[in-house]
């Protein structure tokens, strides 16, 4: 290799990589050591209100629910379908493959505790959990 | 007022395209995030849909205009050099001309397409038959680009950081809400790898429009350029590219110039160097019409594959309420015509004056200036975290400029992250590597007057930092002076040290959440009927969004009965286009909102409609006013009021107008005895599903006639 291939000197060429290799390991390590610290009590419980208000469109939400339906979709996607009788909301819970394995999966009849984001999929609401450890099977009354 | 909207709409898509570095996915996403807040200003959804999609366009037409005279590598920088080089041989407003061509030959077979049912229905079966092959299809397109790049070691380093850098940006805990917030980790993701990298390299390699020549040598000459072909080849292209998930304008670009090769290969054709210069307007016409398509198309995904594929895309169908109707296709189409004929007007009046425009910026000054913008933008929307991505975009951008391979290839951002979800085993990587996405929790923080003040601040150190850096030229001179030297020293120990302070210090991460920080959701809306769906369903536009509404507590008969259509005429002709006040009560098992609607005279439209017989009270789901609705629903029957009436009293319209009396075998199922099962009863006293024949079907509500209930 010259020492301007590429249109540019070796030594800067290494900078550039090391620069980028980097900032990938840091944003990487970032990543793994950022821990919730917030108490789940804090977050609003979702209502039809957040809903309809767009300005909580990808806002986090706690629902609590029983669930109606658990089914698995290709591609690794597992779809939850809670019902909150107290504020009489069907919601759908995706929980993609990039979150990892859940640490339970919900059954059917079973209380579900989800904390997540707040979205749209094709006009019904759906909440993406925040992490796997955010879908928890409530223990039985 | 959608014509209004859709007018400037094109002309802020005129302003965003013309600055070099800024997305147009950047621009939306801070629309989307604004508009969550317009209520009070009265704009309805129309108007923020015409606006999105005017400006979506006309973004198009123009973004190539930076990389043209400035030569600021893009992501389309890999099509834009032959128009670059266009531009130093004194064809400025030819090249810009031929864009405009371009770009209006995308737009024109785009809309040709997305308005033809057929095709698009094609089009979507075609989709639908990829997908289970999707991983194949990306990984295949991802090869052939890597394989045919100069340095393909370092081409498929490229590939595989920007690959890296997407996994963890889409499942960082660095900005709230991640990848799913209005303003989210994709803006500094994509600012860093597309803008700021590409604006750097500009300054440090002294590229840009120094040498441009004077505007009285430029000549237009479209004559004999060939424009046809190339046009539907790009606007082809870009309906690919728009369907399908992570490729950009970049890929298809370069595997449009790749076919040609192979082409001319198989033909045994050879390139003289003075055909450079027409291939090099046919590929700028090829690279103008894929874009504005791609454009378009994103957006049509909505509709033909029920999907969004742009930051564009996600915009509507958020507008939109997340369901694309036929009717949406007509108001989405007329204002990409007014954007495309509005952009195309100023466009072509405008090219021969672009050169000497371009010529008095000062064009290493305006980089640092963008990157001042797109800094403290990043800074004040989503905080240090922001900062920290933006910066390791940055840091993986610059490696194909230094390396000189195909800028294309940091499209890996988006598709090795597509290629790990297609590939069915990313549970199985995700576990392995622990590259578990999470999600820092997010709350409402970002308003109309925040991001206008952020935008505002931005734009006052943009200013700003033009004008430190044109004096220091001034005084230094404009190539390696001493000043600019230092600040691209500065820059780089920025990008590279940022991340690093962030990982070190969990300075960056967001704040965790106060409940008192927590905006208060207003309990009921103004809004307007848009639409009647049926007796019991309307569509309503709210706050600059539209809802499709269940009336809470009422149950109208069904479209597919002749009472379900009177009920509809009764209620479209009562209730369309009135303003009302609303109020969402629930979720049903559709995601349909449930709410009470009343009209600004004071009608409740639940009651009203089951006073006047078109629906009844609901047994299943009852409401806080159900005595009072049953009630109601008593006295129109007796009236023989609406359904009611003997006329649509026939079977199959109101069945239970002709239902016995009760017997006691079939009591003992009626838990609240008022005279009919629900499918809850049935359920709890185990004799659903409810077949023609039982007992207890001439009581039950056979809502589509097919001779069984609670199925």
């Amino acid at each position: 290799m010259s020492d301007t291939a590429g249109g540019q000197p070796r030594r800067i060429r290494a900078a550039g990589i090391a620069c980028c290799l980097a900032a990938l390991a840091c944003v990487l390590a970032a990543n793994a050591r950022y821990e919730y610290s917030h108490a789940v009590s804090d977050l609003p419980r979702l209502t039809a209100l957040h809903i309809a208000d767009p300005r909580f469109a990808g806002s986090t939400f706690r629902f609590e629910g029983q669930v109606r339906s658990s089914r698995a979709l290709p591609l690794g996607i597992v779809v939850i379908g809670l019902y909150d009788p107290a504020e009489d909301i069907n919601v759908d819970v995706s929980v993609f493959p990039s979150l990892g394995s859940l640490p339970v999966v919900p059954s059917r009849g079973e209380t579900v505790r989800v904390t997540g984001s707040l979205g749209m999929y094709r006009g019904a609401p759906q909440l993406k959990p925040l992490s796997a450890a955010h879908v928890e099977v409530l223990p039985a009354e | 007022m959608a014509l209004v909207a859709s007018v400037l709409g094109a002309l802020a898509g005129i302003a965003t395209g013309l600055i070099p570095g800024i997305h147009v996915n950047t621009v939306t996403a801070l629309l989307l995030a604004a508009s969550a807040s317009c209520a009070s200003l009265g704009i309805e959804y129309s108007a923020l849909l015409a606006f999105t999609c005017s400006l979506a366009i006309s973004h198009t037409f123009f973004d190539v205009v930076p990389g043209l005279f400035l030569g600021i590598p893009g992501d389309e920088t890999f099509a834009l050099l032959p128009g670059h080089r266009l531009v130093k041989q004194g064809e400025g407003q030819t090249a810009v001309r031929l864009s405009v061509v371009g770009s209006g030959i995308g737009l024109v077979l785009g809309l040709g397409i997305f308005l033809a049912a057929p095709l698009a229905e094609l089009i979507g079966d075609i989709e639908g038959a990829i997908r289970p092959w999707m991983f194949f299809v990306l990984a295949a397109i991802s090869l052939i680009l890597v394989v045919t790049d100069r340095r393909r070691g370092w081409s498929l380093f490229t590939f595989l950081a920007s690959g890296a850098l997407g996994v963890a940006v889409f499942g960082s805990p660095l900005v709230a809400g991640g990848s799913d917030a209005p303003v989210n980790a994709l803006f500094p993701g994509l600012a860093g790898l597309f803008g700021v990298a590409g604006l750097l390299f500009a300054i440090g390699t002294a590229a840009g429009g120094a040498d441009i020549p004077a505007s009285a040598t430029e000549t237009s000459t479209l004559g004999g350029t060939r424009i046809a072909g190339p046009g539907v080849r790009g606007g082809a292209a870009g309906l690919l590219v728009g369907l399908l998930p992570g490729l950009g304008a970049a890929n298809a670009a370069t595997l449009l110039l790749l076919m040609e090769q192979w082409r001319d290969r198989l033909l045994g054709r050879t390139r003289h160097e003075q055909h450079r210069d027409e291939e090099d307007r046919a590929y700028l016409v090829t690279t103008s019409s894929l874009n504005t398509s791609e454009a378009l198309f994103a957006i049509a995904a909505l509709y033909v594959i029920g999907r969004s594929r742009s930051g564009a895309s996600i915009a509507v169908e958020q507008i939109l309420g997340g369901s694309v109707i036929r009717g949406d296709l007509t108001s989405i189409a007329l204002s990409m015509a007014v954007a495309g004929a509005i952009a195309s007007a100023i466009m072509w009046r405008v090219a021969p004056r672009l050169s000497s425009a371009f010529r008095a910026v000062h064009h290493v000054s305006l980089n640092w200036s963008v990157i001042a913008f797109l800094t403290a933008l990043t800074f004040l929307l989503l905080g240090p975290g922001g900062l920290a991505i933006l910066a390791a975009a940055t840091a993986v951008g610059v490696v194909p400029l230094l390396f000189g391979v195909r800028r294309a290839q940091l499209m890996g951002f988006f598709l090795v992250p597509a290629m790990l979800f297609y590939s069915e085993h990313q549970l199985l990587v995700v576990d392995w590597f622990s590259v578990e996405q999470r999600t820092a929790p997010l709350l409402p923080s970002i308003t109309l007057p925040g991001i206008l003040l952020a935008v505002g601040v931005a734009a006052c150190a943009a200013f700003g930092v033009y004008a430190v850096v044109r004096a220091a030229s001034r005084r230094y001179g404009n190539t390696a002076s001493p000043a600019r030297m230092a600040m691209l020293g500065a820059a780089g120990l920025l990008v590279a040290g940022s991340p690093l302070i962030v990982a070190l210090l969990g300075r960056a991460y967001p704040e965790a959440p106060e409940a008192s920080r927590i905006p208060a959701a207003p309990a009921v809306a103004e809004g307007r009927v848009l639409n009647v769906i049926d007796g019991d369903t309307f569509d309503v536009a709210s706050v600059c969004r539209r809802f499709r509404v269940r009336l809470k507590g009422i149950d109208a008969p069904e479209m597919r009965t002749a009472a379900g259509r009177e009920a509809r005429e009764w209620a479209a002709r009562q209730f369309s286009g009135r303003t009302i006040a609303w109020r969402p009560l629930g979720v049903d098992a559709y995601g349909r909102l449930l709410g009470d609607i009343h009209l600004h005279d004071g009608t409740f439209v639940n009651e009203e409609i089951v006073r006047r017989g078109y629906a009844e009270a609901n047994r299943e789901n009852p409401s806080e006013y159900h005595a009072r609705l049953l009630a109601l629903e008593t006295e129109a029957r007796a009236a023989g009021l609406g359904v009611w009436s003997p006329v649509l009293a026939a079977p199959p319209a109101a069945p239970s107008l002709t239902v016995p009396p009760m017997p006691p075998e079939v009591a003992r199922w009626d838990d609240n005895s008022d005279g009919r099962i629900t499918c809850a009863e049935a359920r709890r006293h185990g004799i659903a599903p409810v077949r023609r024949g039982h007992p207890a079907y001439p009581y039950m509500r056979d809502a589509n006639d097919d001779g069984i209930v609670c199925n």
